[in-house]
């Protein structure tokens, strides 16, 4: 019964229904959009880590790179592991005929297999088979050089050309990501896998490997550890933890944090107009109420008729909104990866996505519905069967009042100042509008239409100014996104010089010795050398274990050809190495690690706890800031034994970097694992902020549309209320167009305010950004094209969202409007 | 002045058809105070709005001052209207947001008259009706007759020659619809304005000089007031009406 009268009573006002619905499946397609791609990316991360790692518990390693292979063989004696994989990654280059390419574009890092078929490996869609003699390439891969499975193929190795075959081909897979063309290949190395044996022959490293990675019974780790260090007992050889922290190589908090705030404004719209929707029904059927409790309704019943509306079109909404969000996800994920500028499947992952969207979907709604429904259940009987009309909105003094305060705290210089600020701004925000439209509404050109529009507003002062605050935050949102932009495309280079260490980075496959370093600096155009160590700790935190990175540092260098820099001019390297022997953390890792400046972080290195006091959080691009610093001496100290594989060059004549890349290159062409200038890292990132600038547009854009959909449900709850009154003007005066008119002047009134509001807000955001941040990257800019995009916008999306009640105020059967309640 | 030709209004509810007015012809001429009357539902009202222009009719043709209004677009009707028409409805139809000088003033800012005009009108107006000193008051803070007598100022502001009104006294008592009645009288013979009455009562028909009897679409009689006696004529009409 009270299903029924619900599903009629929805049915009856076909419209409203729509758009309730309509706002329903807004939120929850855009929560779950939203909650689906952060969960994908996180999945992704993982997941290709996984891969990577090949989901292996624990590593042997060596101290000097290579050991025997019989430890691979002992390893498979022990108790608890289940099983076992040996290898080794080389360096060379391959000739696939392709003309005109420089020496760094095919450079080739060939990975030997002990064995094809462990479950420390998934390859899959293979075509061709893996244990035949040959090469094995990834899809993309053997894409671009045009080969397929029984191909020849040439490739350069320390003892000259060997010719081999394409053994197999398989899915693309994070072991062997390679370029995605030709022209990325100047930054990254082509990947091939090959057997053991063969890899061992081609190089002479008959019996030896680099690495063994195991996979345990998950029994007694502890155990099993201890009888492999007995078994193997070789003191050159140590055991690692591998440690899958997504960290490492995921550095999407603030992505995550964006797309969470986007789809949060998105279930603020839709609650909103659910609100709106709500109080304009209610108002409507004030008579009808008023009759019900007449005749004996309780207060109670009623809510539970109207509960029972808004419970059926949520279910409704979540039922159509699913599959919405479940297409705009997929969209937005193919966006965001393809951002990435690297080839990858993904599936999609909405766990959380469906069970949070469909929970908010029932419950917000149902929040949203209180207040009106409580209003309902409480009408005053006799004030409405009389008929008497709603004063006009007083402004509330309190409000007022804290706006202020919290506009005085948001003044204080502090990081969340701004929020104060924002909070007072939406406080004090209906207000502000009342006053501009007041002073709107006294000038002479807007003519007695502009006047009626005015008037229309600050009777519904309320209900509009929530709505143009949406835009407005949309607004600020967008300015203060692209002005961050901006700042970094102008300042990609200078950022990324505060702590790229020098002008060329280097990674070898040897160690770098006393001789190397003095053979690099007398190398052509090289004014000076550095090498560095750098080794994975895993750190313990309660739940998980995580894996940062160790890097040795000169405090002498560091001042000259920063690898990390501090917040403020003051702080020096040197001094703080002084002030306390400690580490410097990454401000990623710091924020990870949670702790204080001076407390210890306790790490594992080579499966030994170390306490180190956290000395200070320095900023970095260095594995993107998830790393921690420690001086020359304490790292040998800590890490003994341990040799450096990194230099850092600076070149003595601007321009050089490119030529001492290809000498380099030329002159030990199998020891050079990576080495990138800092030109080269400018590029690269020049070239990749576009994209994810354009993904941000994209979603902004979004924004404001959907702040359109906001507009057009108040200006249409604004019409359906007035609807007899405006009958009422068309029978007496007014004309179509001068109907037209005013609808869209306060469409478009709205959306001023919103503009105006949102640009004022937007330029204090940045500015105060400016102020507060601690990187001097960010300066203040005013993002024009985003300015005159968001104004444009506004106006357009405004104007468009009046249209649609301005239309069915006019085309509204004159007669029944004026019969209207 | 009036001229009503075959008038037919038909009404589709679900897939039945309605025929409220089938056929209805009359003249009126300049200056002539008709007080149209019959059952409820016999489509009074609806010949109303066709006259005033807020319906299209299905056939048949409506001439005002020669001019055919059931040809006219929505913009021409509207700006006739407001030129030519006024307006009075029975539950007042007053901009509940706006000041009782707005309101009267309102039709007159719509058609973008100078401000020294509407204020010298409406406050003539006011006058008139005997609102002054009501200007600033809102509508719910008036009662029905003042309501109607502000609706009556409103309809005069454009000083219209036609007077439409759809039961003015319906929803007032005795007293009150008394002063409106005498006000319309008062209109019409000092202005010469030509007025339209809708009533089911005889009490306010009796200050009519002509009474349409409608019945089931069509008209019944048409009465002159001089033509007999009054005491027969509205004996006539009460019988018309309950018979
Ligand atoms: N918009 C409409 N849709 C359908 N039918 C309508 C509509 N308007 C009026 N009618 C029907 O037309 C008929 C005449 O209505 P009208 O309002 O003209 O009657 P009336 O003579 O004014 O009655 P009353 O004295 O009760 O006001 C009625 O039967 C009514 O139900
Ligand atoms: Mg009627």
């Amino acid at each position: 019964m009270l299903w029924q009268t619900s599903w009629r009573n929805l049915t009856r006002k076909k419209v409203r229904t729509l758009l309730t619905l309509l706002a329903i499946i807004l939120g929850v397609s855009s929560m779950f959009a939203v909650i689906s791609t952060v969960e994908t990316a996180q999945d992704v991360t993982t997941k290709r880590l996984e891969l990577y790692t090949g989901n292996a518990d624990y590593s042997i390693l060596s101290r000097e790179n290579l050991f025997a292979e019989d430890v691979l063989a002992k390893t498979k004696d022990v108790d608890g592991v289940k099983s076992s994989l040996g290898l080794i990654h080389k360096q060379a280059y391959v000739d696939t005929g392709q003309e005109g390419l420089d020496q760094d574009q095919t450079r080739i890092r060939l990975t030997g297999l002990s064995s094809f078929n462990s479950e420390l490996l998934s390859l899959t869609n293979v075509d061709g088979e893996l244990n035949k003699e040959g090469v094995i390439l990834p899809k993309s891969t053997a894409a671009i050089w045009n080969l397929s499975v029984g191909d020849s193929i040439d490739v350069n190795l320390p003892e000259g050309k060997k010719q081999t075959t394409v053994a197999a081909i398989v899915g693309d897979t994070p072991l062997l990501e390679g370029p995605t063309s030709w022209e990325d290949a100047k930054n990254k190395s082509w990947r091939a896998l090959l057997p053991l044996d063969t890899l061992q022959e081609w190089y002479s490293l008959e019996d030896q490997v680099q690495e063994v990675r195991m996979k345990f019974d998950k029994k007694s780790t502890d155990q099993i550890v201890s009888d492999l260090e007995r078994t193997i007992s070789d003191d050159n050889v140590y055991l690692q933890e591998v440690v899958l922290d997504e960290k490492q190589s995921n550095q999407l908090e603030e992505l995550y944090l964006m797309l969470y705030v986007i789809g949060g404004l998105a279930m603020f719209i839709s609650a909103f107009i659910l609100y709106n929707t709500l109080y304009v029904t209610i108002v409507e059927r004030k008579n009808e109420i008023a009759v019900m409790k007449t005749i004996g309704y309780t207060p109670s019943q009623i809510k539970k008729i109207f509960l029972t509306e808004v419970l059926t079109l949520s279910v409704m909404g979540i039922l159509i909104a699913l599959p919405i969000g479940f297409g705009l996800g997929s969209l937005l994920q193919t966006g965001l990866f393809s951002s990435f500028q690297t080839d990858f499947d993904f599936s999609m992952k909405y766990q959380w996505a469906l069970l949070l969207s469909i929970a908010l979907g029932l419950l917000i709604p149902l929040v949203a519905s209180l207040l009106p429904v409580t209003h309902a259940s409480r009408l005053d009987i006799i004030k409405t069967l009389k008929n008497i009309p709603e004063s006009k909105p007083k402004t509330n003094k309190l409000r007022v009042v804290l706006g202020v305060i919290m506009l005085g705290f948001g003044l204080i210089d502090h990081a969340l100042s701004i929020f104060f600020l924002f909070f007072g701004f939406a406080l004090l925000f209906p207000t502000l509008m009342k006053y501009t439209i007041s002073s709107i509404k006294r000038m002479p050109f807007i003519g007695f239409e502009g006047k009626m529009a005015c008037n229309n507003l600050l009777l519904t002062l309320n209900r509009s100014a929530n709505m143009a605050l949406i835009l407005a935050f949309a607004i600020c949102l967008g300015l203060f996104v692209s002005s961050i932009f901006t700042s970094l495309e102008n300042n990609t280079k200078k950022d990324i010089a505060r702590s790229f260490g020098g002008d060329i980075q280097v990674t070898t496959e040897q160690e770098i010795t006393e001789q190397d370093v003095k053979e690099l600096k007398n190398v052509r155009g090289v004014d000076d050398v550095y090498s560095y160590q750098e080794t994975d700790v895993t750190w313990d935190t309660d739940d998980t274990t995580r894996q940062i990175k160790m890097v040795s540092v000169d405090p002498e260098w560091n001042e000259k050809h920063p690898l990390f820099y501090f917040d403020t001019e003051q702080e020096k390297t040197s001094i703080a190495f002084e002030n306390g022997k400690g580490v410097l953390l990454g401000s990623f890792a710091f924020d990870e690690w949670g702790g204080k400046v001076g407390e210890d972080i306790k790490v594992r290195v080579n499966n030994e706890v170390q306490s180190l006091k956290v000395i200070g959080k320095v900023n970095t691009n260095h594995h993107g800031g998830y790393a921690a610093f420690l001086e020359n001496d304490r790292y040998d100290t800590i890490v003994p034994g341990s040799q450096p594989y990194h230099a850092l060059l600076t070149v003595s004549e601007e321009g050089a970097e490119n030529r001492i890349k290809n000498d380099l290159l030329a002159t030990s062409p199998f020891n050079i694992l990576e080495i990138q200038t800092m030109r080269e890292e400018v590029i690269k990132q020049e070239r990749a902020l576009p994209g994810v600038r354009a993904l941000f547009n994209g979603l902004l854009f979004i924004t404001i549309l959907v702040s359109g959909i906001g507009i057009v449900n108040t200006l249409l709850m604004n019409v359906m209320e007035r609807m007899r009154e405006l009958g009422v003007m068309r029978a007496v005066a007014f004309t179509s167009s001068q109907i037209y008119k005013t609808i869209l002047t306060e469409g478009l009134l709205i959306g001023i305010n919103g503009i105006v509001f949102g640009i004022i807000m937007g330029v204090i955001t940045i500015y105060l950004n400016t102020l507060t941040t601690k990187d001097e990257m960010i300066e203040f800019t005013m993002p024009f094209s985003t300015l005159l995009v968001s104004i444009l916008m506004g106006v357009i999306v405004s104007l468009l969202a009046a249209y649609l009640p301005a239309r069915k105020a006019v085309k509204y059967d004159l007669q029944q409007a004026l019969k209207h309640e | 002045m009036i001229h009503v030709q075959n008038l037919e209004k038909n009404y589709t509810i679900g897939t039945k058809s309605y025929n409220v007015l089938k056929g209805v012809d009359f003249k009126a001429e300049e200056g002539e105070f008709i007080a149209v009357m019959g059952p409820s539902g016999s489509g009074k009202s609806t010949l109303l709005n066709l006259l005033g222009g807020l319906d299209q009719p299905d056939n048949g043709s409506i001439t005002i001052n020669d001019e055919s209004i059931h040809t006219m677009s929505e913009k021409q009707r509207t700006l006739f209207r407001r030129e030519q028409i006024g307006f009075i409805f029975q539950n007042y139809q007053l901009l509940p947001n706006l000041t009782v000088e707005e309101n009267v003033g309102f039709p007159m800012h719509a058609a973008s008259k100078k401000r020294t005009d509407i204020h010298q009108t409406v406050s003539n107006l006011l006058n008139a009706v005997s609102l002054t000193g009501k200007e600033k008051n809102y509508p719910s803070q008036l009662s029905g007759g003042q309501q109607q007598r502000v609706a009556i100022a409103r309809a005069l502001s454009m000083d219209p020659p036609l007077i439409l009104a759809d039961e003015p006294t319906g929803n007032l008592d005795r007293k009150s619809g008394t002063e409106v009645l005498r006000l319309l009288t008062t209109l019409h013979q000092e202005k010469k304005l030509t007025i339209i009455m809708v009533t089911h009562d005889v009490y306010a028909a009796s200050y009519a000089d002509r009474i349409i009897l409608i019945k089931d679409g069509l008209i019944e009689s048409d009465i002159r007031q001089g033509e007999g006696a009054n005491t027969d004529v509205m004996a006539n009409i009460l019988a018309k009406l309950n018979s």
